[in-house]
């Protein structure tokens, strides 16, 4: 039956201009303000964070108050690179909201190991001068009072250490076990003090509070590598849903590159959920990274996998919506091709037009009427999913003749017609059955909108 | 000229009538030469058909016309048309202003709105308001058709679909299917107002019907046309012919008012619209010749122009018809009979005028010319359509003077569409049929048929055609007898011979015409000629005719005698001889006319009768009075007795005496002039003595003609007829009947005409003993051979007994023949006898006479 007449319509040269231009563009980064938002947004997370690492610091200034002579140079020199350390991240985070590119990231994570190595350079100087302390201690061995008072010096040191690092609760995350393996030997140190093993409890207790200070630099240093991680994963997510809401409205792309006045793009309508989606994504992972309980590894991998992602998905959802946004003006363009040209060929009129249940993303359906009464209903689709290509369907509903071969020749010339027309018919064909009767009320879509129309999404 | 009121507001055409839109056929067929011509309508526009057409269909109430053609399969003329078939629901689509392009349907939108994002093209859209309407591009044929007969189904608007090129789109169309099923349908269910207008090149409807038939697609056009073409209203078809005289006065006005045509002289523009109407051609010809003449600075339209186109002007003639119908002599009632028509339509005018006419059937107007040939009926024919178009009664009056050729066709089937196209050429004018008689004898019933078309068309077209059928007397008076509707559909006007007194006036007015001058005795000679060629006139005399032919021969030996010596007169030596036979012979010596039959022996009687007759007409020449009717004669005697032979030479006698124009001898008995079925008879009697004009019809053995009276044969019929032919034919040739003298008296009797007729009785007697030996002498010396002593003696003594013994054998001069031949017999028999080598015998002997009663 030739009722029923496909005509496949190939892309159109703004359709292949548009969908170069959307993949080439990836994802809409010129969004006005955007540092300014991903740093309002940063603030609280970076003021969250270096307030702990500064109340850190300030306890543990209280602690070198506390501690003795032989030490509190030692934890001075360390604790003021560590505070400096802090600042200039801390700064240097502020300062790159929003644009934390790699080199920036580069560069703090090489301050932060010269600032390790600085550390471990002059604790390593400490300790030897320790050494040479006790070699002198064995010299004066004679004075056994002063060397037990030398030892519970140590010892306290160490004990006030220990303390602090278990106040902090740093050490379990980093280094797990090592603080209770040092406050073993601490232990050991102090049964040889007691028992009077002086020289034996010097060289442990020295030995064990050390390795405690190390512990907690080694720590902090850990603890500050993560928050740089964090806060760099928390600025990519938050950059990822500062893009998502700046693109939120799309303008539309002319022929030739250039936007069209007057017309924008909902993506959000437009994208069908996908933008949707793409916003929970982003949430959970800003959670996650905002999460203090988040490792290292996974915040970078956040900043480095999962935040380029999503921005890629930004891209393409924005650039589908878009393409469907142009494809659904497409369809009617195409139907008014094709009703002008049954209009000027075969002297149809229209009468009347709509979307499959008043939804634009659906399919276009425009209803001619001949003067004799023969009707034609148009059923313009994408050809598939995402598709530039498009099929128009000839529904013929004509009532003057009933013959075959009349009928298939009004199809032929129809599809000719189009051709004529300058569409890029690929393919036409005739499908079986007679066309459905029901096509023919297209008032029908208005009255039961299956969605809320676009904006309202 | 007389101009129709118009029928409708606005300025009309005449050759488009438009009444055929109202037929209430199916379809309306325009066809003929005139549909690719331009027309001047009243108000002086040159305009197409198309225009035209679309003018009167307004004008008939049509408000959407609609236009297909194979280029164009649906077009309009008019934005009101376009208008009420497109944007009904919508409206139409306005201009689109500067911009990005946008869509071109009303009410149609995207999430863009209307902005095309297609590369559709929006053709054609742009035009002003004044221009012609855009063609709706790329229209298929199938939609065309749809769309076509989606108007005509539907009452409202009132819709007429024209297609101007019919064949074209016929023959080309790519829905034919469609199409034929469309007017099928079409055919079945019009009458909803609407029209279907097809408009053809060809020249007739036949040939219209014959081309649809080619097509071989459309069987229900075909059947429509071809029953059109065949009947006789022929309702629904209209053919368009060359401009009429109006509209050439018009053609003429248009040009020279925008290309300032100049124009000789006015006082001339009446002879050169009419020859320029009665010529047929195109007025898109008339006006490119005009407006080359308009271009041409030092050129004028005049009379001459016009007939160095090859239009027919009357040689400077500036006459009436009607003066130069005056000027025709001898046709008295020809001319009464159209001064009478003069009258009546004078009169009907004027009751017209007062409103007291009803618009009754206009006269026939057809006419039968019976005459012989040179009466003038031609130039009559030719006249009549000036005199016709002069009382309007024509539009353009020309005549088609046609054979039978142009009337009847050589296979089956053609002879009607043949004639119709011959009538159509005569439309508006007259068809002048010469020799129409000749219609009733065509074989296999092609006349008849070409008959019945030409009356179908006599009487629908009455208005616009005068038929002229033109022929012998007799022949068209058998024509009207045998066809009742020609009959009751024409006026007979007879062309009577013109009296020998006119002849001879039209014989020396050529001589005149052509610059010679007859002297008195040369015009004298020429009269006696001319009287002779009258009263020896048949059928085939061509009366004015042959006094041209007369004048010219004369002229010539004239011409030939005087050379440049163009005064000398014209004299009796200039008479070519072939016409001396009827100038006045001599009288003839009786002696010497009786010479001839001192070679026979006896004929007593006939010498008697010829010498009485010589004397009579000495007589009368000696008084100065002309010829008499020769009698006939009636010859009544046995057989033998030189009948037959006197008989020949009686016309040669007569002739001699000038009694007889001819003197040939035509013998006729039972075989030759009675026939074997009904109505075979009277053909053959006239047929001899057509024959026999001017000479002697014998019948020999006459009384056998009525041998079979009593077993009704065709004898009598025989008989009577030779009575009317002998009266019809008086003084034109001499009947001799011959035969025993008893049975003579017989035939006298069988009919009450013949004794009065045969008064003249000769006796041939049975030849007495000495005139048969005489004879037998005359015989021998026809061949050199003389009687010797005692033959006449032995020869006589025999022929008495052979006459006593079987008298009613005796054939005499016959029975002598006979005798000599037994002679000759003995003779070569004495000479065997004799032996070779001696001399045949010249001389018979009494001895090769045989005995009485022997041989």
């Amino acid at each position: 039956m030739s009722g029923r007449k496909r005509i496949q319509v190939d892309e159109s040269e703004w359709y292949r201009i548009q969908r170069q231009a959307r993949d080439l563009r990836k994802v809409q980064r010129e969004v006005p303000n955007l540092i300014d938002a991903v740093r309002r947004q940063t603030r609280a997370d970076l003021d969250r964070t270096f307030t702990r690492v500064e109340r850190r610091q300030q306890q543990h200034d209280e602690l070198i108050g506390r501690l003795s002579d032989q030490t509190r140079e030692l934890e001075q020199d360390t604790a003021r690179r560590l505070q400096q350390q802090a600042t200039e991240l801390r700064g240097e985070l502020a300062a790159g909201a929003g644009q934390l590119r790699e080199e920036t990231r580069q560069r703090l994570a090489e301050q932060q190991e010269r600032t390790r190595q600085a550390i471990a350079a002059e604790r390593a100087e400490r300790r030897a001068e320790t050494s040479r302390v006790s070699a002198r201690i064995d010299a004066i061995d004679k004075d056994r009072a002063q060397a037990g008072q030398l030892v519970r010096s140590w010892l306290s040191d160490a004990r006030a250490m220990t303390a602090a690092i278990a106040e902090a609760a740093l050490h379990e995350r980093y280094a797990p076990g090592e603080l209770d393996r040092l406050t073993d030997r601490l232990a050991t140190a102090e049964q040889n003090a007691a028992q009077g093993r002086f020289d034996a409890a010097l060289a442990l207790a020295q030995e064990t509070y050390h390795s405690l200070s190390e512990l907690r630099t080694e720590t902090e240093q850990r603890e500050l590598e993560r928050c740089t991680a964090q806060m760099a994963a928390i600025d990519a997510l938050v950059t990822v849903e500062e893009e998502i809401e700046g693109n939120l409205i799309q303008p539309v792309l002319g022929p030739d590159g250039e936007p069209v006045d007057g017309y924008t793009v909902d993506v959000g309508f437009w994208s069908q959920g996908e933008l949707d989606r793409l916003r929970e994504e982003t949430a959970d992972g800003l959670a996650r990274a905002r999460d203090d309980r988040t490792g290292t590894g996974e915040l970078n991998l956040l900043r480095e996998q999962e935040a380029p992602r999503l921005e890629g998905a930004l891209g393409n959802t924005v650039g589908r919506a878009c393409l469907r946004h142009l494809a659904s003006q497409t369809r009617v363009s195409l139907a008014d091709a094709v009703v002008q040209a049954l209009g000027r060929t075969a002297f149809y009129e229209f009468v009347d037009g709509e979307y499959q249940d008043a939804d634009p993303r659906g399919t276009y359906y425009a209803k001619l009427v001949h003067e004799n009464g023969n009707q034609i209903v148009l059923d313009i689709s994408q050809a598939e999913p995402d598709s530039g290509r498009h099929v128009v369907r000839v529904l013929s509903y004509d009532h003057d003749i009933t013959a075959e071969a009349q009928l298939q020749e009004r199809a032929a010339a129809i599809g000719e017609s189009l051709k004529d027309e300058g569409y890029p018919v690929s393919g036409a064909a005739s499908e079986p059955g007679a066309p459905d009767r029901k096509l023919l009320d297209i008032q029908s879509h208005r009255d039961n909108p299956a969605h809320a129309v676009e904006g309202g999404a | 000229m007389s101009e129709r009121p118009p029928s409708a507001p606005g300025p009309v055409v005449e050759r488009f009538d438009g009444a055929v839109l109202r037929s209430g056929e199916p379809f309306t067929i325009l066809y003929g030469p005139g549909v690719r011509d331009v027309f001047v309508d009243t108000a002086y526009q040159v305009c197409t058909l198309e225009q035209v057409l679309w003018r009167l269909l307004r004008v008939h109430g049509y408000e959407r016309i609609v236009f297909g053609s194979t280029d164009r399969p649906v077009y309009f003329r008019d934005d009101g048309s376009r208008e009420l078939s497109r944007g009904r629901a919508l409206g139409h689509k306005k201009a689109p202003a500067a911009g990005p392009r946008t869509m071109r349907t009303p009410g149609m939108s995207g999430p863009m709105g209307n902005l095309l994002v297609t590369p559709g093209s929006s053709p054609a859209e742009e035009r002003g308001p004044a221009g012609p309407p855009p063609p709706a591009s790329g229209v298929s044929d199938p939609h065309a058709v749809m769309t076509l007969t989606g108007y005509l189904q539907r009452a409202e608007p009132r819709t007429a679909v024209v297609i101007p090129h019919a064949e074209n789109y016929l023959r080309y169309n790519q829905a034919p299917r469609a199409l034929a099923g469309a007017m099928a349908n079409w055919a079945r269910h019009h009458g909803n107002g609407n029209l279907w207008v097809l408009v053809f090149e060809r020249g007739t409807l036949d040939d219209v019907a014959r081309y649809v038939e080619s097509c071989h697609a459309y069987p229900l056009l075909e059947t429509f046309v071809r029953a059109q073409a065949e009947q006789r209203g022929r309702s629904g078809t209209a053919r368009i012919d060359f401009p009429q005289a109006a509209e050439t006065e018009r053609l003429i006005h248009a040009v020279r008012l925008r290309s300032g045509l100049r124009l000789g002289d006015w006082r001339e523009l009446d002879t050169i619209v009419k020859a320029m109407a009665t010529n047929p051609r195109t007025a898109r010809a008339w006006k490119a010749m005009l407006e080359e003449l308009a271009r041409a600075s030092d050129t004028a339209l005049t009379v001459a122009a016009i007939r160095g186109e090859g239009a027919d002007v009357p040689p400077a003639d500036l006459r009436s018809p009607w003066e130069r119908l005056a000027a025709m002599p001898g046709l008295d009632a020809v001319r009464e009979h159209f001064e009478q028509l003069r009258a009546e339509v004078e009169t009907v005018g004027a009751l017209q005028a007062e409103g007291r006419a009803t618009a009754a059937e206009p006269p026939s107007l057809h006419l039968v010319f019976s005459g012989n040939p040179g009466t003038g009926k031609t130039t009559v024919a030719r006249l009549v359509g000036e005199l016709f178009r002069d009382l309007g009664l024509l539009s353009r009056g020309h005549v088609v003077e046609a054979k039978i050729s142009d009337m009847v066709a050589g296979y089956v089937g053609q002879t009607p569409g043949l004639a119709n196209a011959t009538v159509d050429r005569a439309l508006n004018g007259v068809l002048f049929i010469d020799e129409a008689y000749t219609l009733n004898d065509q074989r296999d019933g092609f006349g008849k048929a070409a008959i019945e078309t030409l009356l179908a068309r006599m009487e629908n077209d009455r208005r616009r055609l005068v038929v002229i059928l033109a022929g012998y007397p007799d022949e068209m008076t058998e024509l009207l007898e045998s066809n009742v509707g020609l009959r009751s559909r024409t006026s007979v006007l007879r062309f009577p011979d013109y009296p020998p007194d006119t002849l001879h006036a039209i014989a020396l007015g050529r001589l005149t015409e052509r610059g010679a001058t007859p002297s008195p005795e040369a015009g004298a000679r020429l009269r006696e000629i001319v009287f002779g060629m009258h009263r020896t006139r048949d059928k085939s005399f061509g009366n004015a005719r042959d006094m041209r032919i007369l004048a010219d021969s004369v002229f010539q030996q004239w011409s030939g005698r005087v050379r440049a010596q163009v005064n000398e007169p014209v004299t009796p030596e200039d008479i070519p001889d072939g016409y001396r036979n009827h100038l006045p012979q001599p009288p003839p010596d009786p002696a010497e006319l009786l010479a001839e039959l001192d070679r026979y022996v006896g004929l007593g009687p006939v010498r008697t009768a010829l010498t009485e007759l010589t004397n009579r007409l000495r007589l009368r020449q000696a008084r100065g009075q002309g010829g008499f009717a020769p009698p006939h004669l009636l010859f009544a005697g046995p057989p033998g007795t030189g009948k037959t032979t006197v008989a020949r030479l009686i016309g040669k006698m007569f002739r001699t005496m000038g009694l007889l124009h001819r003197g040939h001898v035509v013998e006729a008995g039972r075989a030759t002039l009675v026939g074997q079925y009904q109505g075979q008879t009277a053909p053959r009697v006239r047929k001899a003595f057509e024959d026999a004009m001017d000479g002697v019809l014998f019948i020999d053995e006459a009384y056998s003609l009525i041998s079979d009276a009593r077993h009704g044969g065709y004898g009598q019929e025989a008989i009577d007829t030779l009575v009317q032919e002998m009266e019809n034919r008086r003084g034109r040739l001499v009947v001799i009947v011959a035969g025993y003298p008893g049975e003579m008296d017989a035939f006298l009797a069988t009919n009450p005409g013949l004794p009065s007729r045969f008064t003249t009785h000769v006796p041939f007697d049975h030849y007495s003993p000495e005139d048969l030996v005489e004879i037998l002498d005359r015989m021998a010396a026809e061949e050199n051979r003389t009687l010797g002593e005692g033959v006449q003696e032995r020869a006589m003594a025999w022929l008495e007994a052979t006459r006593r013994a079987r008298p009613a054998e005796f054939g005499n001069a016959r029975t002598v023949r006979g005798l000599l031949e037994l002679m000759e017999a003995r003779m070569g028999e004495r000479y065997v006898r004799q032996g070779a080598g001696s001399a045949p015998p010249s001389e018979y002997l009494p001895e090769d006479v045989p005995a009485p009663g022997a041989g």
